[in-house]
């Protein structure tokens, strides 16, 4: 207990027999026994109330608390409107047929659509036929199909709160209306993918374009200047082989075309001219100088040629007779270094005889002629 | 469609979006409103620029607006086939915006008929499916007697403490083997 309280009850609930009550002196008992004029006051302001204007105070429409009474509506209680209750008898509502909600709703304007109405539907559109659109027919099938999909997202909606939602089963057209929209679907995919390749087609001309110098991307076509300016093409060699040149035929130059000669030729005939003749290349022609293996005799050949061998038309053959293998490579590197042109190693025995074949290694330094070489000879079987 | 829209238009253009509306019936609010589930990111502005450039259709000034939370459950979005527990989770809310149209627009009447829907059979097997899983599952201890036979039970006792039936016993058979439960 509070030990001010205690002081207090322990006075109170103890009496005090020791306490006299005290008499007042006698000269006092007139202050007790005449009561003079007293006037209570008191000097703080007293605060007044403020007139309440407003008169709605304590009405509320949420609490129903019904009208105050000092409030004055407009309308009296009695003659304020009241709401038909009863839906049958409620006024009709002219809807316009034009109204752009309806496109929310199915096309027979009812409230949703059968399974029957949901099945009968066709495939989407697929990409090859979305190619030929052009971006506003792509734009306009989109929003077609935007429109679709809302109306089977209220259609899906107001079946649940119809009945759908029973359980599980529910009523039947969830999965007629899944099917359809899963068609919708795939046509806005198909769009969206013709759209990002011309985006790509158009990306990758562009830049193009600008790599490109002969192509001026910003060229004003109204003011007449030009966005194609070729370049002047002068003696450059058109190359029109490909890129796998290089890779399928290494080295260079050498052409290996071994060739059936008839015993026409004969090696002991030096100096014999066998002209190979391609009715589109220039001729070729292929002369037999030597007959030797050595060396020794292929370089005094070579000497004896002289200026011939220094600059030798490029459609000559010198026709080196080998008659060991091993020899055929080094020859050939031998003459094509000592010579321009081509160098004909032909193989084969080295006396005469009938019905001796000889066979001819073209080692060509030029590929050009040697393909030139190559395709007349082919043609010539017999020789 | 009018060339001039009866409000500023935004400088954003977005040609091919991805999003759908859910236009919603509302009998409880007047024809002149319309309420639709929109996408949660989306404003009243969208709504509004929305419904006047895709539908042609013309709102009042003020439009509202409310999230509805999510409640919160267990299982799995898709719902596997078996059913899952303690995956609690609380789906996303959905955006509910009602606006007041120029011109009233009434749904039509929802359909009495639900037979295109197969309602009925569909009703009766799922409280078939409903009843046999009673009997069959976990709880089915303690539902006992299904609802039809426990009201037939009430009959015959009914009937057998008014006097109407005598009670007869049993097949002799063997049968109080089968009392067990």
């Amino acid at each position: 207990m509070h030990c001010t309280s205690a002081s207090l009850l322990r006075s109170a609930l103890i009496p005090s027999a020791s306490r006299t009550t005290i008499l007042p002196a006698a000269f006092l008992i007139p202050a007790f026994t005449t009561h003079p004029q007293t006037a209570p006051f008191s000097s703080t302001p007293i605060a007044h109330a403020r007139k309440d204007g407003n008169r709605a105070r304590g009405v509320s429409a949420l609490r129903h608390t019904g009208i105050g009474k000092k409030q004055k509506l407009s309308v009296s209680v009695k003659d304020l409107p009241q709401p038909v209750r009863d839906p049958q008898r409620r006024s009709k509502i002219d809807v316009d047929p034009d109204h752009g909600l309806w496109d929310f709703l199915p096309t027979a304007r009812t409230a949703i659509r059968t399974p029957d109405e949901l099945h009968a539907h066709g495939r989407g559109w697929t990409v090859p036929e979305l190619r030929h659109k052009d971006w506003d027919d792509l734009h306009r099938l989109w929003w077609v199909c935007i429109k679709e999909r809302n109306r089977l997202a209220t259609q899906h909606y107001e079946h649940e709160r119809i009945g759908g939602m029973d359980g599980g089963s529910g009523m039947y057209g969830e999965h007629e209306a899944g099917a359809r929209d899963q068609e919708v679907r795939k046509t806005m995919k198909g769009i969206r993918h013709c759209l990002t390749e011309r985006w790509y087609a158009w990306e990758n001309a562009r830049v193009a374009g600008m790599e490109d110098g002969e192509v001026d991307l910003y060229a004003d076509l109204e003011r007449g200047e030009a966005a194609y300016l070729p370049r002047e093409r002068g003696d450059e060699p058109v190359f029109l082989g490909s890129e796998d040149d290089a890779r399928t035929d290494p080295g260079e130059g050498v052409e290996t075309l071994y060739i059936n000669l008839y015993p026409n030729l004969s090696p002991s005939k030096d100096g014999q001219t066998i002209e190979v003749y391609d009715p589109i290349a220039t001729s070729i022609t292929i002369t037999i100088h030597s007959i030797s293996s050595k060396m020794s005799d292929i370089n005094d050949t070579l000497k004896a040629l002289g200026p011939q061998t220094a600059t030798p038309t490029p459609n000559t053959a010198f026709v080196v007779f080998v008659n060991d293998d091993a020899y055929v490579g080094h020859m050939a590197k031998h003459i094509r270094n000592r010579m321009q042109g081509l160098a004909v190693i032909a193989k084969g025995p080295l006396t005469e005889g009938d019905g001796d074949a000889f066979q001819i290694r073209l080692c060509a330094a030029d590929r050009k002629v040697a393909s030139a070489c190559r395709a007349s000879l082919r043609r010539r079987m017999p020789l | 469609m009018a060339a001039h829209a009866p409000f500023k238009v935004g400088m954003k253009e977005i040609y091919l979006p991805t999003f759908k509306l859910v236009f919603k019936r509302t009998k409880h609010l007047p024809a002149n409103y319309a309420s639709f589930i929109v996408p949660l990111w989306f404003s009243k502005l969208d709504l509004r620029d929305y419904l006047y450039h895709g539908y042609n259709v013309r709102v009042g000034p003020v439009i509202r607006s409310y999230v509805e939370q999510g409640r919160i459950r267990q299982g799995q979005v898709p719902e596997p086939s078996r059913p899952q527990y303690k995956r609690w989770h609380r789906p996303r809310g959905t955006k509910h915006m009602t606006v007041e149209l120029e011109r009233p627009f009434a749904w039509p009447e929802r359909p009495t008929d639900l037979t295109p829907w197969n309602k009925e059979e569909t009703t009766m097997a799922s409280e078939e499916q409903q009843a046999y899983g009673e009997k069959v599952g976990p709880q089915a201890d303690q539902k006992g007697v299904g609802d039809d036979r426990r009201v037939a039970m009430r009959e015959q006792a009914k009937a057998l403490l008014e006097g109407k039936e005598k009670w007869k016993p049993g097949l002799s058979r063997g049968v109080g083997m089968a009392f067990g439960r």
